[in-house]
């Protein structure tokens, strides 16, 4: 097991370096360079000169590459914005954690919903329940991720005011306001991803229930509910990897979230770099974006090896 | 404490021997046991009245081709039908309870405990995620409510008395890591883990290399007898049926066409496809050629002749085979459903 996480924690370190390189490179490789955008088009050679000597951006790609990877690495410094001069760790740090709240959350939403609904679903086949969970698999999928958050804001926010039609309330503001405003937004989140793991639960559960060794446990005199434990055991593992893929997939998606509903998270961050066309930013931005969706299939993998050690067992 | 919790054979309670056609009430007895498959107004019958009894202690084996209804007898005896099986009518009483009468809760006390199973296939038998040892735990923590070392201590001592080495190693062991041999030696542990007086095997060598079956075979064999556990048998496999049974049931298109003491099926069969299955046993010295089979196919379901089943492929068959369901035979305890017998 050891091995196994050791394998599988390189492996992704691994790709974060390889992402990071081509990310840096991309970055890099612009036409216009970073003194020109920030010194605007009358400045002189010898001014961009004297600009880039001083970033260091008159150096090969791969050692500014290493500098930056060094200063990142052992100080957690994502360095400073050209155009702005702005710490753009203060701008993660502030951006982040709002974007980061509303995606877990929506995730645990997501995920508990789908898994009770899932189950339910796969055991009660052909009940009411089965049939409501398979209308909102087939609706959740089929509509794209803003068009319920556009309903939503109208009916509950325009025409009645359940909830704030937009922004976002600080926790420090008190937790009720707090939670009405990112209500909403986490809902619309997590609608799709919902859909997505309810019907990955019921078709993987529905096959396992119809596995031999289902009909061993009962034949063993298991009660229900340990029956049930057997056989999402062996069920959860292509869930489990989907869910992974979706934690990442979210933060996609709540970059139009916040936009509909008005909350300064990730997305203010990454389009007013787009707009201003701060590379650095952007860099950074996609950077946090890659280790996120890194970490969560790292947890995924690990989680499936000790759900099905099988396999672990075949990776090794 | 039971005389048997350390498995060891020696401080064993004394078994009774019950030997065949032993008086007294059977463990298990079938009456017309009737399954069908289907949905609303589309059903047909897999089995069509079944009679089957055996006493404590007895092996009876379970023969017929493929698609007979051997394996859903045994499913309905543990009540595990598939879905959209159901039994449509008959009576089956397992030591003085009715187990049609059950609740799932009911159900689920025998289950694993009096009555065991042991399935044909052990790859896919075996929960893939646990490992052996923790399987065989949990079917005695729930049936014995003992903790959870005290539960994986005996399951050692199965492992132990299913003959396999290590034993508290393999423990640990998942299925795949273990050979057809040994994952079916663990189907049987699971099986036997809480002292059944019944033990359901459903070709329990089938899927298993031949020098493996007969390890197998001999471990099933020693096992039963020294925990006296009655064995219902089903098998392909006449020769081993003849080695190891007290008496046979042979089954054809959902019915039990001859029943007798192992010798008397063997020596004076009664019924032509019987004799055409004995006729089909390969000759170990014999090598070449094909295997005999019985010319043309069982009935599909739904689509049984009337008169007997049999008599489209019967070399025996006369005018009344197709006309009239044949009547019983009957001489003691051998039966046979069959007009030619009768004449
Ligand atoms: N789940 C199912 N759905 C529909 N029909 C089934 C199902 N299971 C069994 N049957 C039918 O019931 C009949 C009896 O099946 P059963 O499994 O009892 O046969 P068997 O005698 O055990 O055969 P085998 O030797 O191949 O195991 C077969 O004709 C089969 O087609
Ligand atoms: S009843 Fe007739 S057809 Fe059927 S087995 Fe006997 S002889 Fe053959
Ligand atoms: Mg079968």
């Amino acid at each position: 097991m050891l091995v196994l996480i050791l394998r599988r924690a390189g492996f992704s370190l691994f790709s974060l370096l390889v992402v990071s390189l081509i990310l840096f490179a991309l970055t890099r490789s612009i036409p216009d360079s970073p003194a020109r955008i920030v010194l605007g088009d009358e400045a002189t050679e010898e001014q961009i000169a004297q600009f880039e000597a001083d970033h260091g951006l008159d150096r090969p790609v791969l050692v500014q590459y290493l500098a930056w990877l060094e200063r990142l690495v052992l100080h957690g410094d994502l360095g400073r914005s050209f155009t702005t001069r702005l710490d753009m760790n203060a701008q993660v740090t502030e951006t982040l954690p709002v974007t980061l709240e509303l995606v877990c959350i929506g995730f645990v939403v997501a995920l508990t919903i789908s898994l009770v609904l899932g189950t339910l679903s796969a055991l009660w086949r052909d009940s009411p329940v089965d049939y409501a969970a398979r209308l909102l698999a087939v609706l959740g999928v089929s509509i794209p991720g803003f068009w319920p958050a556009l309903v939503l804001v109208l009916a509950l926010t325009v025409e009645r005011d359940w909830f704030p039609p937009g922004g976002f309330v600080p926790l420090g503001e008190g937790l009720a306001e707090h939670l009405r405003s990112i209500a909403l937004p986490c809902l619309c989140l997590s609608v799709f991803y919902m859909a997505v793991l309810t019907r990955m639960t019921r078709s993987s559960l529905l096959e396992v229930l119809g596995q031999d060794y289902m009909r061993t446990a009962r034949a063993a005199g298991l009660s229900r509910p340990r029956v049930l434990l057997y056989g999402l055991r062996n069920a959860l593992v292509p869930v489990v990897t989907i869910a992974g893929v979706s934690f990442g997939h979210m933060f996609g998606l709540a970059l139009i979230i916040e936009r509909v509903f008005n909350i300064g998270g990730m997305s203010r961050a990454l389009l007013t770099a787009i707009q201003q066309r701060d590379y650095a930013l952007v860099q950074a931005v996609v950077m946090m974006f890659t280790i996120i969706f890194v970490v969560a299939n790292l947890i995924a993998d690990l989680l499936n090896a000790w759900l099905n050690p099988r396999l672990a067992a075949r990776a090794a | 404490m039971s005389p048997r919790d350390d498995l060891g054979v020696s401080d064993m309670a004394p078994i009774p021997v019950v030997g065949r056609g032993a008086p007294g009430k059977p463990l298990l007895e079938i009456e017309g046991l009737h399954i069908a498959f289907g949905a609303r107004d589309r059903w047909f019958e897999a089995v069509r009245g079944v009679d089957l009894r055996i006493h404590a202690g007895e092996v009876v084996g379970v023969v017929g081709e493929s698609g007979s209804g051997k394996s859903l007898t045994a499913l309905a005896i543990m009540r595990l039908l598939p879905r959209g099986a159901r039994i449509s009518s008959g009576r089956m009483r397992f030591a003085g309870t009715d187990l049609l009468a059950l609740d799932e809760r009911g159900m689920n006390r025998l289950r694993g405990s009096a009555m065991g199973m042991i399935f044909q296939d052990p790859l896919t038998a075996l929960n893939p995620a646990l490992p052996v040892g923790h399987q065989i735990a949990d079917s005695i923590r729930t049936h014995q409510g003992l903790g959870r070392a005290a539960a994986l201590a005996r399951a050692e001592a199965l492992l132990d008395l299913v003959g396999i080495a290590r034993p508290r190693e393999r423990l640990r062991a998942f299925p795949h890591e273990l050979s057809g041999g040994m994952r079916q030696r663990v189907m049987t542990a699971l099986a036997v883990a809480n002292d059944p007086r019944l033990l359901i095997a459903d070709e329990p060598t089938t899927a298993l290399d031949v020098t493996v079956q007969a390890q197998v075979m001999a471990m099933l064999d020693r096992i039963r007898r020294e925990l006296g556990i009655a064995v219902l048998f089903i098998s392909h496999n006449l020769e081993l049926v003849a080695e190891v049974c007290d008496r046979v049931a042979v089954m054809y298109a959902g019915r039990v066409v001859e029943g007798a003491v192992v010798e008397a099926l063997f020596e004076a069969p009664r019924h032509p496809y019987t004799r055409q299955l004995l006729r089909c046993i390969p000759r170990l010295n014999d090598e070449t050629g094909p295997m005999p089979t019985i010319p043309g196919l069982p009935p599909r379901l739904g689509a049984i002749p009337g008169g007997c089943p049999f008599a489209p492929r019967c070399d025996a068959a006369f005018a009344r085979c197709t006309a009239e369901a044949p009547d019983i035979w009957r001489r003691g305890d051998h039966m046979a459903r069959c007009w030619e017998a009768l004449r």
